[in-house]
C-alpha cells in the first residue's frame, strides 16, 4: 500500500475462542477482531482498543487502515463495529481486506453544513433523511465523508442524491432520487394532543371461518 | 378510552407476562434523528408514560424539531378487580405497555440544538419509570464512548 499518511494498526493472532476468553481479552484492553475478504481465509486476531479508538476518533470509520498482522501489511477497512448496547463500549471489530487497484463499494456518511435559508428566515425544520450513501470507487479516492451545503434550501425544498457532484472518480450507487434532506414548514407551537387518535379497544382477529363462508 | 396509541387489531385479548432478561438487541442504535434517549434498565413502559414523555418534549421544544417514538405499547396488561378471590380466570385488560430492555432507544430527536435536546430528553426521562441516558449520533462513531 502506497498511501501518504498511512495509518498502521498492529494486530496479533489469537487462538482463543469463546466468551470467557474474550472477556479476559477485553479486560486487558484488547478487542477481538476478524479480518476477512479477498482470496485469503478469514483470520481471527486482536488489536489494542486505545489505538483503534484513536484512529476512529480522528479519521472516522471510513479510513483505509494498513493492518500489520504478523509482519504482513494489508489494506483493510472497518466493515462493522459491535458496540455494547448499554455502555457503548467496543466489543468486536470486523475488518475487510480491500484491493487498492480494484473499485469497491463503500458506505460514506453525509455531513450537512451551513444553515438552511428556510430554517433561518421562516423557522422551518431541517429534516436529515439519508445519513449514509453508497459509493463505488478506488480505495485511494474514497472521501472520509460527503459534505453537503444546505444554506440555499428554502421551505418545501429538498436535496437529492442527483444534486451531488463527487467528481469523476467517485460513483454514487444510491438511487439518484433518494432525498438527503428537506426543509419542512414549522409545525404549530403546541401540538400536544393532536397526534393521538384514541381507539376504545382493539379488534380481536377471529380464528377459523367467518360467518359469510 | 385510551389517551394514547394502542394496537388497532390483536390476535388475543390477553398475553402472558414474559421475562425481561438480557439487553435490547434490536432498536438499540439511533436510526432517524441526531439525539436520543436510551434506556439503561428494563421495564414495562405504559402508553400513558410514553405519551407524557412525548408531551414533555413537544412542550419544551415549542417550535421546530422532529421527534420519533421508537417504542410502542403493544402488550396488554390485565388486572383483577379489587377484593376478588383468586381463580376464576385471568383479569380484564386494563392497559397497554411496551417491553423495554436496557439499551433500547426510546425517543429520537432532530432539528434542535444540543442544549434544547438535552433538556427536552431530561424532562421526558422524568416521566419514565427507569434510568435513562442521553446519547447522540456522534457517539456511534466513537466520539467518546469507546
Amino acid at each position: 500500500m502506497s498511501v501518504e499518511n498511512e495509518i498502521i494498526l498492529t494486530a496479533t493472532n489469537r487462538d482463543d475462542r469463546g466468551k470467557n476468553a474474550m472477556k479476559r481479552m477485553r479486560a486487558a484492553g484488547l478487542v477481538p477482531i476478524t479480518v476477512y475478504g479477498g482470496e485469503t481465509a478469514a483470520a481471527s486476531s486482536s488489536i489494542v482498543k486505545r489505538e483503534f479508538a484513536a484512529i476512529v476518533r480522528k479519521h472516522g470509520r471510513n479510513k483505509i487502515i494498513s493492518l500489520n498482522l504478523d509482519g504482513a501489511l494489508m489494506p483493510v477497512k472497518v466493515a462493522e463495529l459491535q458496540l455494547d448496547p448499554i455502555k457503548g463500549s467496543l466489543l468486536h471489530v470486523d475488518l475487510i481486506r480491500i484491493s487498492m487497484t480494484e473499485k469497491t463499494t463503500f458506505e460514506v456518511s453525509v455531513r450537512l453544513t451551513g444553515e438552511a435559508e428556510g430554517v433561518k428566515s421562516s423557522e422551518g425544520v431541517l429534516d436529515f433523511v439519508t445519513h449514509t450513501l453508497t459509493v463505488r470507487c478506488l480505495p485511494g479516492d474514497l472521501p472520509e465523508e460527503i459534505t453537503v451545503d444546505v444554506s440555499a434550501l428554502g421551505i418545501g425544498t429538498h436535496l437529492s442524491v442527483k444534486d451531488l457532484d463527487l467528481g469523476e472518480k467517485v460513483e454514487i450507487v444510491t438511487d439518484p432520487e433518494t432525498v438527503i434532506c428537506n426543509v419542512a414548514a414549522p409545525r404549530a407551537a403546541e401540538e400536544t394532543t393532536a397526534e393521538v387518535e384514541p381507539v376504545a379497544e382493539p379488534e380481536v382477529i377471529k380464528k377459523g371461518k367467518t360467518e359469510e363462508e | 378510552m385510551a389517551e394514547y396509541k394502542i394496537p388497532k387489531k390483536v390476535k388475543y385479548r390477553r398475553q402472558q407476562r414474559g421475562r425481561r432478561t438480557g439487553a435490547a438487541n434490536r432498536g438499540a442504535t439511533i436510526s432517524f434523528g441526531q439525539y436520543a434517549l436510551k434506556a439503561v434498565e428494563a421495564a414495562w413502559i405504559t402508553g400513558k408514560q410514553i405519551e407524557a414523555g412525548r408531551v414533555a418534549i413537544t412542550r419544551h421544544v415549542k417550535r421546530g424539531g422532529k421527534l420519533w417514538i421508537r417504542i410502542f405499547p403493544d402488550k396488554p396488561i390485565t388486572k383483577k378487580p379489587a377484593e376478588t378471590r383468586m381463580g376464576k380466570g385471568k383479569g380484564a385488560p386494563e392497559g397497554w405497555v411496551a417491553v423495554v430492555k436496557p439499551g433500547r432507544i426510546i425517543f429520537e430527536m432532530e432539528g434542535v440544538d444540543l442544549e434544547t435536546a438535552q433538556r427536552a430528553m431530561e424532562l421526558a426521562a422524568a416521566k419514565l419509570p427507569i434510568k435513562t441516558k442521553f446519547v447522540s449520533r456522534e457517539d456511534l462513531d466513537g466520539g467518546g464512548l469507546f
